[in-house]
């Protein structure tokens, strides 16, 4: 590129460029949108390998479990306001209130007042139907919005006087049609009308004392559902208390330190391998999301205002009288060299999420202060490929800075039962076994 | 035609009802100046010599002052006489133009009926 470049070669590249800042912005703003799918599936498998911990941890509701619970976590609450008793308790509460509930009439005699079609409750309000019925029908078929003034001037009887000329003895004479229409059995209006009044008068005793049986009917059943519901509590209730216990157990666990607790979970394999299950997700999900901040979303900011930048030279520089300007091409030469960062940092996210989330040899971690998980994470994935990534240091991860700033000779000690693999591995990919990490792979992680 | 109750003013239901009328055989005169003792009223439409007519009553065209609750009962009086017939409609009692022409219909039958058993007498 020459030193210099006119007004219009300088828009012509700056245009260019920003395209390819676009592109860098837009590619960053999908992975991250994907990283946040990412972290929340592996935080939710953190939540459910913390269940499956606690639930080992605490397998059943008993005080020898109790015990052993509160010593291999350290966490007394768990004992204070002895849980069995307080279960005791609760179950002779609930036991005491269906007992009240047995006694209750409208519980006791259930069958007898609302069983379908035989219960007295059920009978009383079927006959009452049977007599509402027909009356409902009439009521029903008269609604008409002009009913109430026909039945005020005595339509159809001998009192109705208005007189032919006026306009509202014929609306009077339609709508009395009308409505002996949707009645047919009804011949003339004179007729209806007075099963109407009957029917009109009748029906509110009926709706009042359905309206009654209705509700009686309706506090039984709801007297039987909270019967249910406590037998239910009843029934569940060890498995309720447990659960609560466990709960209280993983808000504790997840906010402690795990490795804290280490050395005791250690004592039980099976326990052993279930917390370090949890402890690598956890370390996956707080890798992942420092591999986010640092290489996506850091490099955001400065990607935008560089894009407004563009915009406003592109703008300055199109106009006629900057069209002699000389401008030095290095200022574009420098943008396009740190675009290009910007997308190797990117890249570099994508092959760390690809580390990260494909782990899952969580048998070789260690849950033990001095023991730096990334490590196993990295040399993982090449046990696996025989290969690294390149420059996956995972320098800024903070976790990683502070221990090879604490441990600069450190060298990741592989499981014993890696090493004829790796070798195999090694020699086929062309690589050296020692800890380089200087190889850079291009394995697709797409 | 399809009118519905906001649109039906003075000249539409007056139309609808000179139709209705002229159908019947009536020579209706617009605004005719009635005077028949107390009652002085110009009437929508009527036919002078066959004493029939029609009287729209709305508000737009002031008849609320005009046709008063006394008016009616003095024309009420000689229509039960028979001396005279005019059809009296509100138009807030006017759903629809069809409403409206049946309604005229009806009222010149009777009109009719009643004129023929005068003429039996």
């Amino acid at each position: 590129m020459k030193p210099f470049l006119s007004g219009s070669g300088y828009v012509q590249e700056a245009r260019a460029l920003r395209n390819q800042y676009s592109e860098t912005l837009s590619e960053l703003d999908k992975l991250s949108q994907e990283n946040k799918q990412t972290a929340a599936a592996l935080t939710s498998r953190a939540n459910e390998s913390l269940t499956e911990l606690v639930a080992a941890i605490l397998p059943e509701l008993s005080a020898a479990a109790i015990a052993r619970a509160v010593q291999l976590t350290g966490y007394l609450p768990l004992q204070q306001n002895d849980p069995l008793v307080a279960m005791d308790k609760m179950r002779e509460t609930l036991t005491a209130s269906m007992a009240n509930i047995e006694q209750d009439r409208r519980y006791r005699d259930r069958l007898l007042l609302r069983a379908p079609r035989i219960g007295m409750l059920t009978r009383e309000i079927a006959e009452l139907e049977e007599f509402h019925a027909p009356l409902a029908e009439i009521i029903e078929g008269a609604a008409h919005p002009r009913m109430e003034r026909l039945l005020q001037v005595g339509y159809g009887t001998s009192s109705y006087d208005v007189p032919f000329w006026r306009m509202s003895y014929y609306q009077d004479w339609k709508a009395g049609d009308e409505i002996l229409a949707k009645l047919p059995k009804f011949k003339t209006f004179a007729a209806l009308r007075e099963d109407y009044l009957a029917a009109q008068r009748d029906i509110g005793v009926y709706n009042n004392k359905l309206g009654q049986l209705r509700r009686e009917v309706a506090l039984g059943e709801a007297i039987e559902r909270e019967y249910a519901e406590k037998q239910k509590q009843l029934s569940e209730l060890p498995m309720t208390c447990l659960q609560r216990l466990r709960d209280q157990l993983c808000s504790y666990i997840r906010d402690l330190d795990l490795v804290a607790i280490g050395d005791r979970l250690a004592q039980d394999p099976s326990l052993e391998m279930l917390a370090k299950r949890y402890l690598g997700l956890q370390k996956q999900t707080e890798y992942l999301q420092q591999s986010s901040k640092h290489l996506l979303e850091n490099s955001r900011a400065p990607v935008q205002q560089t894009i407004a930048q563009l915009d406003r030279e592109i703008q300055k520089y199109s106009r006629p009288k900057n069209a002699g300007a000389k401008l030095p091409s290095e200022r574009i030469a420098q943008l396009r060299l740190r675009n290009t960062k910007y997308q190797q940092q990117a890249t570099r996210y994508q092959q760390s999420r690809h580390v990260i989330v494909e782990f899952d040899d969580y048998d070789h971690g260690c849950i033990d202060d001095d023991y730096l998980w990334w490590d196993l994470i990295t040399e993982s994935y090449r046990h696996r490929h025989g290969q690294y990534y390149g420059h996956m240091h995972g320098s800024y991860i903070d976790e990683v800075s502070d221990f090879r700033t604490r441990h600069p000779d450190h060298h990741f000690q592989r499981p014993d039962d890696w090493h004829d693999a790796d070798d195999a591995a090694a020699a086929s990919a062309g690589i050296g076994t020692d800890d380089s990490r200087d190889v850079l792979t291009s394995h697709d992680v797409s | 035609m399809h009118y519905h109750k906001a649109d039906m003013t003075e000249a539409i239901g007056c139309a609808i009802l000179k139709e209705c009328f002229s159908q019947a055989g009536f020579h209706i005169v617009e605004n005719y100046p009635l005077a028949e003792g107390v009652i002085q009223f110009s009437v929508d439409g009527y036919d002078p010599s066959a004493k029939v007519g029609y009287e729209f009553v709305t508000t737009e065209a002031g008849d609320r002052q005009e046709i008063t609750p006394s008016l009616i009962a003095e024309l009420e009086g000689k229509m039960k006489k028979g001396e005279l017939y005019i059809f009296l409609i509100d138009e807030q009692e006017v759903a629809s133009a069809a409403e409206l022409s049946d309604a005229a219909k009806h009222f010149l039958e009777k009109v009719q009926q009643l004129r023929n058993q005068e003429q039996g007498r």
